[in-house]
């Protein structure tokens, strides 16, 4: 298993945030995890980074391709943030720096943490450019990111990501801010990038249609603990849990089409 | 009755350093009846926001009439007399509750503010009565009224800025995207309380999202914007079960659903691109 969390609690003061959770992403597979505001799902994304609130107080195990986070030596948490495990975050607007290029934000993490010459460090990132379908990358790499539209910096964000070659990425709300047909082209890029790089991926979302759609398996979150836990494909023809279904609900629904043949 | 008419309205923005100028709204017309709502769709880009901007004021249109119950909006732009007018006609919600807030005042005050504004001659008393009134009309609990907006969810800020939009008593409400940052529960019972809203106060209501399913929940009638150009308007149960223009079966087919595949939405959306630029 690339990401296994088991039993995880997180409390702030007197209050558990997660309350016990457990799920597992193997590698190639795209698990969802949905769930409201405040349910703690990006909590528990942050987990697998060893990322917790300020004077949080945790419990239960967290292993990222075989280490222990909870109880591993910094060094080793450095090591799996800066090569196994990348997040994508909802809004890449605000995930890159305004007044930097985006050559100099997109190479930061080779530069900066890896050590990779500045040179060899742009030609990685122009070739992931056009591998996430960016035209012109030693144009681009010029650009500040107000001159970009948001599902192309959405790209640029996953490139960044896949600078490190990660095994796992977390992907929180990555297409939320997208309009469907953008998101449906950057979903489409993250299906063949999971399969050509065998990525595991953690695919948050509030969109339980999507979750449903798109993933091999779905947990959904309620209040810090994990409430119901299906294959994708099944979630809708067994909604047996009672919030499933009413998360399901509360979704407006497109009504049917008539199909029509033309010529 | 007819109480909002737009016509044929026009914008376009100079292209930036040298390039293509963009056509945000070419000759967009449509109408909205008195407790009656218009959804206009489109991706990013398409030109929805320009119009709902153009609507209330907020961008002026190279071209074209906004009348509210008969009464030109536009033509007359400058001035507070004209602006005053626009305000208390035709209404915005905007989709960000957490920045269209000022986060020093109370609920309370911010409407109070409002209501002094764009209601001269109210008592205490009769303003205090029409702050209670609001807030009960949104649905939201009276203990909440010396809240600021930190102390609220955004849901409940969402109300607060429903009830600031209602103070004036307009003939128009506009929301762009105003409950596309919102979870999904809170996001169905937000478009209950527009559907109360509209059928109670017989409010006009111009819905602008780039979600069909959720501008399918409250609107009659849905205008599909691409490229500034309205490809398609027709009643919303009618054109969500036989779209007629290809660009809005394939807006349609891009939602999460049984059967869906991003991979078929990105060739229809690549297919569609094509054909278009070779018009």
């Amino acid at each position: 298993m690339l990401l296994e969390i088991e039993n995880l609690v997180v409390s702030l003061r007197d209050t558990q945030i997660l309350r016990g959770i457990s799920l597992q992403v193997g590698t190639g597979e795209t698990v969802g995890l949905v769930g409201e505001s405040g349910s703690g799902k990006s909590t528990t994304a942050r987990a697998a980074l060893r990322l917790f609130p300020d004077h949080a107080q945790t419990d239960g195990r967290v292993s990222v391709a075989g280490v222990d986070m909870l109880s591993a030596v910094p060094a080793e948490v450095r090591r799996v943030r800066a090569g196994e495990a990348a997040m994508i975050f909802q809004a890449p607007r605000t995930a890159l720096n305004p007044v930097r290029r985006i050559g100099d934000s997109a190479t930061e993490r080779l530069v900066h943490v890896h050590g990779v010459k500045r040179a060899a460090a742009r030609t990685k990132i122009a070739g992931l450019f056009e591998e996430v379908g960016l035209r012109d990358p030693e144009r681009l790499l010029k650009l500040y990111p107000h001159q970009l539209s948001g599902g192309m910096l959405q790209r640029v964000v996953i490139a960044a990501a896949l600078s490190i070659d990660p095994s796992l990425l977390l992907a929180d709300e990555a297409t939320s801010a997208l309009d469907v047909t953008t998101q449906a082209e950057v979903l489409a890029l993250l299906r063949r990038l999971r399969a050509g790089r065998d990525l595991g991926v953690l695919f948050i979302t509030h969109d339980l249609h999507l979750a449903a759609a798109y993933c091999d398996r779905v947990y959904v979150m309620k209040d810090g603990q994990i409430v119901d836990h299906q294959p994708g494909a099944t979630i809708f023809e067994d909604p047996g849990n009672e919030y499933t279904r009413a998360l399901a609900d509360a979704v407006p629904k497109l009504p049917e089409r008539e199909m029509e043949v033309r010529g | 009755m007819t109480v909002l008419q737009v016509g044929k309205l026009c914008k376009t923005y100079p292209g930036r350093r040298g390039a293509e100028p963009v056509v945000a709204a070419n000759k967009i017309s449509f109408e909205v009846e008195a407790g009656g709502s218009l959804g206009i769709v489109g991706e990013s880009g398409s030109g929805k926001t320009t119009v709902a901007r153009m609507l209330v004021g907020l961008v002026r249109p190279d071209e074209g009439t906004v009348t509210i119950d008969g009464q030109e909006l536009l033509q007359d732009w400058r001035g507070r007399a004209a602006r005053l007018r626009r305000a208390r006609s035709i209404q915005m919600v905007f989709q960000d509750p957490y920045t269209s807030l000022d986060r020093r005042l109370t609920v309370e005050g911010c409407l109070r503010d409002v209501l002094r504004r764009h209601r001269a001659g109210l008592t205490k008393t009769r303003c205090k009565e029409e702050i209670a009134d609001l807030l009960d009309q949104v649905g939201l609990a009276s203990r909440l009224a010396t809240s600021r907006p930190h102390e609220l969810s955004g849901g409940q800020r969402q109300r607060v800025a429903i009830a600031k939009a209602l103070a004036v008593r307009p003939k128009v409400l506009v929301l762009d995207e105003a409950v596309s940052a919102l979870d999904v529960s809170v996001q169905a019972r937000i478009l209950a309380l527009l559907n109360e809203i509209r059928a109670g106060l017989g409010i006009g209501l111009v819905f602008v999202s780039h979600d069909l399913a959720v501008v399918g929940e409250v609107t009659d009638r849905i205008l599909v914007m691409y490229q500034g150009i309205a490809v398609e308007q027709n009643f919303t149960a009618g054109l969500l079960r036989r779209p007629e223009h290809p660009y809005t079966q394939m807006l349609l087919s891009s939602a999460p659903g049984p059967g869906w595949q991003p991979e078929r939405v990105a060739e229809l959306r690549a297919a569609f691109a094509l054909t278009e630029g070779r018009r």
